[in-house]
């Protein structure tokens, strides 16, 4: 021998040796590498959909147009031509149905609280607040009253407590006020403290008697005015708006069928086919019955979640929530190989994994997939008496976990490993629904969903794997 | 190697997975380096796991004339001489001028031995020895190289390797005799 003999021995020998790693290594040199850039992403996302859902606030808090409207319906709705008294008392929020007309029940008398003003004018002080004007048509001003004291006698009785003044005028006025739009809000500013104004008086008999009771408010075409009720009607007005663009919430639940999908209109398996071909020299293509990968079976889908819902538009909604989905479906494969194996697929892409499948269909191997997902739907109500609807929008999904198989083509089997899924999926939602008993208390909505992903499962050196489920849901509203 | 580039292309590009099959393709490997550099496999993985963080972190020093395992080699071996002196088990062992001496011989036995039985021999070598006896025979550093890798002068570095490639061969020789590995000195 040499005397560098012994050297290449030992060279060669250490050459051969090598040991597995146990797996916590490659889990703290990990922890010292840098976040990955995808991760960015998230970030982009979660900082788009908080900007969305800031936009979305103000633009629902600030709407001037609406406050402008609010306030030119406050100063024209001082007349009232209607033969009915609607809706509720602004101070009380007690509902008075709609057009119960004012009765004439209670006669008044003498003792009676309702009593003009001695002074000439027609201005009636009630024993509480209510201050009312009464206008004669002769006259331009407050009429005087002839009569004196003014006791309503047995036509009218007004009964209030509140700290409103009305101004009534007889039917004598100008056809102009006659003829102004009548704004039911400013008919809810007549009862106060829940008692009730019952004006059943014959105005003809006003005006001879001057003796002010009450004049059939409907009947005499008198407008009634109150300063404390345009506030009133202004804040009412602001309620039923805020009431109509106010978040909604609930809780959702579904459940349905869920399957892979190569592509959304494509037939074929989400598992390369080609994987178990091989061409024979100068012959044909053959495929190997025993390797041809099995198509993935339709499982299950179920989700729960929240959802919250807005008005967006005379028939339009906005809805947003968050949705934990589970997946699940089957997959034939073959026996189970307990080995550290790495596996080479395109791109330069590998996975080690501790144990695949072989191909065949003596096991029925369960992909299950666990995500959160925001959905963002726009809803449009199809019937304006039937509260039918269509939503359609995107929604973003995280993987929290999947043990979904790939097939890896040179090796023929099936193999799992976290870091072939992608983290992020887009999907894209459709559906229809119908509000059952929409005038109930909590209204129960129901209908269906299709949703597919349109990003993949799994990382494009892998496969395709895009998700699509059919759902069932139902969403029960905790806050109408 | 155009399939390594690509990997180390893509390991800059912080791309994870690339980043594990880069770990995959060379850790059994360079954990075999490491476990000749030091007494056990806990420490060899310490290494490994040190040598590692070092690749992802200077791998954009790499420049693609040569192979990037024997890239990756190199900083294994000088993470593994970092653990050693920084290591209080290792570093009364390192100094090499208390190392006891031992005979020098020419001889140049066939090494029946399997991998690991050899991989045993050389770790139960003193830490000095098995320095040096894996800088140059295994790695093929000359005792310049050595030298300078650990502070010491070349003749040093020579004379050291002298002992310790007659000390292995007398273990190797003794092997053959009681046909069974042993320890031979205590590590």
């Amino acid at each position: 021998m040499q005397n560098r003999e012994f050297e290449k021995q030992v060279q060669e020998k250490m050459e051969e040796l090598h040991f597995t790693p146990a797996d916590a290594v490659w889990d703290k040199v990990e922890a010292t590498l840098p976040a990955e850039k995808k991760r960015r992403w998230i970030i982009f996302v979660l900082l788009f959909m908080f900007v969305l859902g800031g936009a979305l606030i103000l633009w629902n808090n600030n709407t001037p147009d609406k406050k402008q409207q609010l306030a030119s319906n406050a100063q024209s709705s001082n007349t009232v031509n209607d033969s009915t008294v609607k809706n509720t008392s602004p101070a009380t929020q007690e509902p008075i149905a709609d057009n119960a007309p004012i009765k004439n029940e209670i006669p008044v008398t003498a003792d009676s609280p309702l009593q003009a003003n001695k002074s000439g004018g027609n201005k009636i002080q009630s024993a509480g607040h209510l201050k009312i004007k009464i206008k004669n048509g002769d006259d331009d001003g407050d009429a005087t009253n002839p009569g004196g004291d003014i006791i309503a006698k047995n036509k009218n009785q007004f009964s209030t407590k509140g700290a409103s003044k009305i101004k009534v005028q007889s039917p004598q006025q100008s056809s102009e006020e006659k003829e102004k739009p009548v704004a039911p809000i400013v008919e809810t500013a007549i009862v106060i403290n829940k008692e009730t104004i019952i004006a059943n008086a014959d105005s003809a008999a006003a005006k001879k008697d001057s003796l002010v009771a009450v004049t059939k408010i409907a009947a005499t075409d008198s407008s009634v005015t109150t300063k404390k009720d345009t506030a009133a009607i202004v804040k009412k007005q602001k309620e039923n708006a805020a009431k109509k663009t106010k978040w909604q919430y609930g809780i959702e639940m579904a459940a349905g069928t869920f399957n892979v999908k190569n592509d959304l209109f494509s037939s074929s398996s989400v598992y390369n086919a080609n994987a178990a071909t091989y061409t024979t020299p100068g012959g044909p293509v053959v495929i190997q019955p025993n390797t041809t990968p099995n198509k993935p079976l339709p499982g299950i889908a179920l989700s729960i979640g929240a959802y919250t819902q807005k008005n967006i538009a005379a028939r339009w909604k906005f809805k947003t929530g968050i949705n934990y989905l589970f997946l699940s479906n089957g997959l034939k494969v073959g026996s189970k190989v307990d080995s550290s194996t790495n596996f080479n697929f395109d791109m330069n892409k590998s996975i080690s994994a501790s144990s695949y499948y072989h191909s065949g269909s003596s096991v029925t191997y369960k992909n299950r997939t666990h995500l959160v997902e925001i959905p963002l739907l726009f809803q449009y109500q199809l019937s304006k008496k039937i509260p039918v609807y269509a939503e359609a929008g995107p929604g973003i999904a995280y993987l929290l976990h999947s043990n979904a198989l790939v097939y890896n083509t040179s090796s023929q089997a099936y193999v799992a490993d976290k870091n072939i899924y992608n983290k992020l999926i887009l999907s894209f939602n459709a559906g229809f629904g119908i509000t059952l008993a929409p005038k109930a208390k909590l209204p129960v909505t129901t209908g269906f969903m299709f949703k597919y992903g349109a990003g993949s499962l799994v990382k494009n050196s892998f496969g395709k794997q895009h998700l699509a489920n059919g759902l069932f849901y139902v969403r029960v509203p905790l806050k109408k | 190697m155009e399939q390594d580039l690509q990997l180390i292309k893509n390991c800059l590009k912080n791309d994870r997975a690339s980043q594990k099959q880069l770990y995959q393709q060379y850790a059994e490997v360079m954990l075999g380096v490491c476990y000749r550099y030091t007494k056990s496999m806990a420490d060899a993985e310490d290494v490994l796991q040190e040598g590692f963080i070092r690749v992802f972190k200077n791998l954009h020093q790499y420049r693609q004339d040569g192979e990037v395992g024997a890239w990756i080699r190199r900083i294994m071996v000088t993470t593994a001489l970092n653990f050693l002196k920084r290591n209080a088990k290792y570093q009364n062992d390192l100094a090499f001028d208390k190392i006891e001496m031992h005979p020098v011989t020419d001889e140049n036995p066939e090494i029946i031995l399997n991998t690991k039985e050899l991989a045993s021999l050389i770790q139960q070598l003193p830490t000095g020895y098995q320095t040096i006896f894996n800088l140059h025979a295994v790695e093929g550093y000359s005792h310049v190289e050595i030298g300078q890798l650990l502070g010491i002068t070349d003749s040093t570095s020579r004379s050291q390797y002298a002992r310790a490639r007659a000390l292995m061969i007398t273990w190797i020789k003794k092997y053959y005799s009681d046909n069974k590995l042993q320890h031979y000195a205590k590590p």
